[in-house]
């Protein structure tokens, strides 16, 4: 259970999951036609991984857009990121949003007010509009 | 007869519409739908700063549109052979008005005019507390629906939700959902149940 890697698609993300590192990243469009199937095989090996964590362990989100229901999957894998955290690992979660895009910000703004884990929220313009 | 609302269809001719499909809702329509009503809106400078909240409302539009409408397509097959789903905007008045129309049995109905007259009533701090909540439930439909959809797009526009049903047999109707983007946004507006 090394990695769980997925290639972006025009309505998914780009998943990359390294066990190795502990460097967990989401990026790019998250609308999946079913939520569900798309997001059950990255539960599944966050599951795995929790049993046997790196000792760092960072979530990090590159989105340009996503649904509503991508968003409630966001919020399960922060929150199991945040039993790392609480089991004493140094877990975190790094939101990045695109410098112009107001909501994405606030979308990060939301996760925090969600979970106690630290939760940073980071202004860039890598995102091509 | 014409599955596309006659109200709405008016409201369509004078929306100077830029962006419209008629059809099946699935991954590959909602990718290439999003890539042209980017590059739609690109072309209407006035609102660049509100583009985002545009998209966000449509792709919520959209994902109705495949949660909600193919699932009373079987009920009304012999009316509307093909699958029925419709998505457009379009400038005009200095706003962009996005326009999304699927089926809906009779309870559904209920459900969301109860929904929807209930979210026009919230101001600001209450949508947001709403959707914290909402969110932090974890709620999913079968389909994978979260249940944030319309609320979502109620703080993407700003404006009170206008929703339109129009029977098309004993138990199903189309629902067409009307949402206003104004150019520059405006306080949040609420609005009493009528």
């Amino acid at each position: 259970m090394d990695k769980i890697v997925l290639q972006p698609s025009p309505t998914t993300p780009k998943v990359n999951f390294d066990s190795q590192t502990g460097l967990l990243e989401i990026s790019g469009k998250s609308l999946p036609e079913n939520s569900i199937d798309f997001f059950q095989p990255i539960h599944a090996w966050l599951d795995n991984y929790s049993a046997d964590p790196n000792d760092v362990t960072s979530l990090i989100f590159k989105l340009e857009y996503f649904n509503t229901s991508s968003t409630s999957h966001f919020l399960k894998i922060i929150k199991k990121v945040e039993k790392l955290f609480d089991m004493g690992k140094n877990a975190n979660v790094i939101w990045y949003y695109d410098y112009e895009d107001e909501d994405m910000k606030e979308a990060g703004e939301d996760f925090k007010m969600l979970v106690k884990l630290p939760l940073d929220i980071v202004g860039t313009d890598f995102i091509s509009s | 007869m014409s599955a596309i609302p006659l109200q709405i269809s008016e409201k369509l001719r004078e929306s100077n519409l830029a962006f419209a499909y008629r059809g099946r809702m699935n991954g590959d329509a909602i990718g290439s739908l999003l890539q042209l009503a980017e590059s739609r809106l690109k072309a209407m400078q006035p609102v660049q700063k509100r583009k985002k909240n545009v998209l966000n409302v449509l792709i919520e539009g959209m994902q109705n549109m495949y949660y909600h409408g193919r699932n009373n397509q079987n009920l009304v097959s012999e009316i509307l052979p093909t699958e029925y789903g419709m998505v457009g905007f379009g400038y005009h008045n200095d706003a962009v008005t996005v326009y999304t129309c699927n089926l809906a049995s009779n309870e559904q109905k209920l459900k969301l005019e109860n929904n929807i007259n209930k979210l026009n009533a919230l101001n600001k701090t209450e949508l947001h507390q709403l959707y914290l909540e909402t969110l932090d439930k974890g709620g999913l439909s079968p389909e994978g629906g979260a249940g944030l959809g319309l609320i979502r797009m109620r703080r993407e526009s700003g404006n009170p939700l206008m929703a339109h049903f129009e029977p098309i047999s004993e138990s199903i109707f189309v629902f067409c959902l009307t949402v206003i983007v104004d150019q520059v946004q405006a306080p949040m507006v609420t609005a009493t149940a009528s």
